[in-house]
């Protein structure tokens, strides 16, 4: 019996102080040695943001107070890079005269995520362009992957508003559908719904069982697919109420409709959340954009329908296909509500969906441009503001 | 050695029982702590825990932009809020020839010393003017601890979906302490960013690992050797907000001392001039103006010969230190909002100015109002709101 609980003892304490180990070798190499990737994978929300505080140039992005995380000031990693002030590209110098700013505020999608070089992005090939069309501009691409309008509100009002821009280029509207919309149930009253209906800030980030604490059980349980990275949980600080990781957990594992969707619909959450949100956000943009005299100018988001295969977070074909079914109205809708704010505040709008090619060739997947992509959104954005006198003899339309 | 292997397997052993058995006491003793004492020695995670599972028992609740709000339908003995967070009661929908007003602000303008949501100064001010015949709704949208950043931001996401036609601010004092006490700073104007003075979550879990222990973080609270995580939460310092450094260093008398014999809290505030307290105080006003909500700015108002300054109790000495910096601050922010009113053309209400500050019966500390100071606050809005025209008689 003696033996037997010494021998217990023994194993216990060489399990205890094996695992202790363990676990300083890999909490020393996420700390030290880990690049961005394995980090934004595998490290704890405390890990990561020790990694922020310490390096902030190296790591893409940062935590901010008030819109969650954004770009990092000075990151530089191969022939990408931000400049001071934190906007995808070079230092901007002071604006000389006769020169137009033009500020570009959206997702992924105007940070132009799946274009490694800041010079190949829309927005930097807008300025060429337009520069070599002889209007003389400067254009910032203020676009940050992961942002809602809320940030990009946010963002206009705290950072934007203090340099001295004459022009803004609004286009998103993607992840305001599948970060905020996809949310069950909600209030009636459309006056008590509130974004902590769909994003919990803290309570979401910290969302997790406390066995994650521990490096080595975190790894193994996010390499087998049973708990989601720390840094998801960051970015998306889902309430319980939103339904968007569920919805992806179903596309994954290929049993959607089950749980939740069985009772109701994506498309019926969609329908039922209208982009009320969106809607005010942007009409909140315009006003004060228009009040601190920049020209505000929407554009409507292009879905990539060129193929049935194309994908974006699910490649599986049928999950592809759900996936299109849902985003397609939602993003139409959304582009409608752009459509109707133009019209209600008398700005412009191009309407790039329909003016855009439906080229496979131009798109890294459904939603993200190649440099190809990139180049000819850009030219059609040039010829749009050209075309309609808002840069060229540049007027200001609020005048 | 086989001896001492036992010897060293069975210390082990009955340290780490000892151990968890602390950590399991420390835990219950938490669990069964008070509101305020929870927020005391709670960790971050027992602290949002118990905000998930208690939604309407706290004052607070945590939101994903402005960090935390009112919780919606709290109730406790004569204080509540509606169900959209407003101190005071439902809102009802808006009768016809109605003038809404909406309240901004902080602690002052919810006014968190009154325990009665009805003596608070915007339900003063809504009797008030429902006595004088200007048929008002007022909302008490204040919120304690609030910058003009959280500010500006619930009037885009929440306030300016209610069908209100003017805005009162009454503020600065939170934006002195919570984002101007920055050192070093960026020298470039431009380069600064509200990151430097707050950090979100980066700040909120700005502690050392073995303050995950319940049983340490209680002992290293009590003696002051780490912070509050309840504090990390709300306030998420940056290490550059040196605010934390100068209340610690007047509380143990030890002023000036460390950074503060290099550089003096005025300098600091010189060098961090409220240039983010006037951007966001104008685009509040432009957003307003372009959504036809008036607004009007109120100065702020301080009674210099309170014995309280508001957060703290100091040594008499550490008191005036502390009184005189927070005056200074002042000052700047209202001329702050003396130039955003002309600039915009807009009305201000210079209140220090016509209101009896020196009188202690109005005052609860230095900045905060008893009942009857807020009556006298909310009279005296409500008669420049008249005087000026900004609502009319009926």
């Amino acid at each position: 019996m003696r033996k037997k609980i010494k021998i217990f003892l023994i194993s216990t304490i060489l399990f205890l102080i094996g695992f202790i180990i363990l676990e300083i070798i890999v909490d020393v190499y996420i700390h030290y040695f880990a690049d961005e990737e394995f980090l934004t994978q595998y490290a704890s929300l405390r890990q990561l943001v020790k990694r922020f505080q310490r390096d902030k140039s190296k790591s893409r992005l940062s935590p901010h107070p008030y819109t969650g995380y954004t770009l990092s000031p000075g990151y530089e990693k191969d022939c990408n890079k931000h400049n001071s002030y934190g906007f995808r590209g070079e230092e901007l110098e002071e604006k000389k005269d006769g020169e137009i700013w033009i500020v570009c505020l959206g997702e992924s999608t105007t940070y132009d995520y799946h274009i490694k070089c800041w010079e190949k992005a829309y927005p930097a090939q807008l300025e060429r362009y337009l520069n070599e069309k002889g209007v003389k501009v400067k254009v910032i691409n203020a676009g940050v992957d992961g942002w809602t309008s809320f940030e990009v509100l946010i963002d206009f009002a705290l950072r934007i508003t203090r340099f001295p821009v004459d022009i803004l280029i609004y286009y998103g509207g993607f992840n305001d559908i599948i970060f905020t919309r996809m949310v069950y149930p909600l209030p009636d009253n459309v006056w008590e719904r509130d974004i902590t209906y769909a994003r919990s800030g803290a309570i979401g980030m910290l969302n997790y069982p406390f066995w994650e604490n521990s490096s080595v059980i975190r790894m193994i349980l996010i390499k087998a697919g049973l708990t989601f990275p720390h840094f998801d949980l960051f970015v998306l600080n889902p309430s319980p109420g939103n339904r968007f990781p569920e919805f992806i957990v179903q596309l994954l594992k290929a049993n959607y409709p089950s749980g939740i969707y069985r009772e109701i619909p994506v498309e019926r959450i969609l329908t039922t959340n209208s982009p009320i949100w969106f809607r005010q956000n942007l009409e909140n943009l315009v006003c004060l954009a228009k009040s601190k005299s920049i020209t505000p100018v929407l554009i409507s988001y292009v879905l990539n329908e060129s193929t049935e295969k194309e994908s974006f977070i699910v490649s599986q074909a049928e999950a592809v296909r759900i996936f299109k079914q849902v985003i397609k109205p939602a993003v139409d809708e959304m582009n409608g509500v752009m459509g109707d704010v133009s019209k209600k505040y008398e700005i412009p709008y191009l309407d790039l969906a329909d003016e855009y090619p439906i080229d496979g060739g131009l798109f890294a997947d459904l939603i993200h441009n190649n440099e190809q992509g990139a180049i000819k959104k850009a030219e059609i954005i040039g010829e749009f503001l050209i075309n309609t006198g808002i840069v060229g003899g540049y007027r200001n339309l609020n005048e | 050695m086989n001896r001492f292997v036992r010897f060293l397997c069975v210390w082990v052993v009955i340290f780490l029982i000892g151990f968890l058995s602390l950590e399991i006491g420390a835990n219950i003793y938490i669990h069964f702590l008070d509101e305020e004492k929870f927020g005391h020695y709670a960790s971050t995670k027992q602290i949002i825990k118990r905000l998930q599972e208690n939604k309407g028992h706290f004052k607070i609740t945590i939101h994903p932009i402005v960090g935390y709000i009112p919780t919606p339908n709290y109730r406790k003995g004569m204080n509540k809020h509606n169900i959209y967070g407003f101190r005071g009661d439902e809102l009802g929908e808006k009768k016809e020839g109605e003038v809404w007003i909406v309240c901004v602000g902080e602690s002052t303008t919810y006014d968190s010393d009154i325990e009665d949501w009805e003596k608070a100064y915007p339900a003063q001010l809504e009797r008030y003017l429902n006595e004088k015949g200007v048929k008002v709704k007022v909302i008490n949208a204040g919120v304690d601890g609030w910058t003009s950043f959280e500010i500006l931001l619930d009037f885009m996401f929440r306030i300016s979906k209610f069908p209100v036609d003017i805005i009162i601010y009454y503020g600065g004092l939170n934006d002195i302490g919570q984002t101007r006490f920055v050192y070093p700073v960026k020298s470039k104007l431009l380069e600064r960013d509200i990151f430097s003075a707050r950090q979100g979550i980066s700040g909120a879990l700005n502690y050392p690992f073995w303050e995950e222990s319940s049983f340490l973080r209680i002992i290293l609270v009590k003696y002051g050797i780490a912070i509050p995580h309840g504090d990390l939460f709300l306030l998420h310092y940056s290490p550059e907000n040196l605010i934390k450094e100068f209340i610690i260093q007047l509380s143990k008398n030890t002023y000036p001392s460390g950074i503060f014999k290099k550089i003096s809290p005025e300098e600091i505030l010189s060098l961090n001039s409220p240039i983010w307290f006037e951007n966001n105080i104008s685009n509040l006003v432009l957003l307003a103006g372009s959504k036809e909500v008036k607004p009007v700015l109120v100065k702020y108002m301080y009674n210099k010969s309170s014995q309280s300054n508001v957060f703290f109790t100091f040594h008499p000495d550490a008191e005036e230190i502390f009184k005189k910096v927070l005056i200074g601050g002042i000052d700047e922010m209202n001329t702050v909002l003396g130039n955003v009113s002309k600039k915009l053309n807009i009305p201000l209400f210079d209140l220090p100015t016509v209101f009896p500050v020196e009188s202690p019966d109005l005052f609860k500390d230095m900045v905060h109002n008893s009942e009857e100071g807020a009556k006298v606050k909310a009279e005296l809005i409500g008669d420049f709101l008249i005087n000026n025209q900004i609502v009319s008689k009926r």
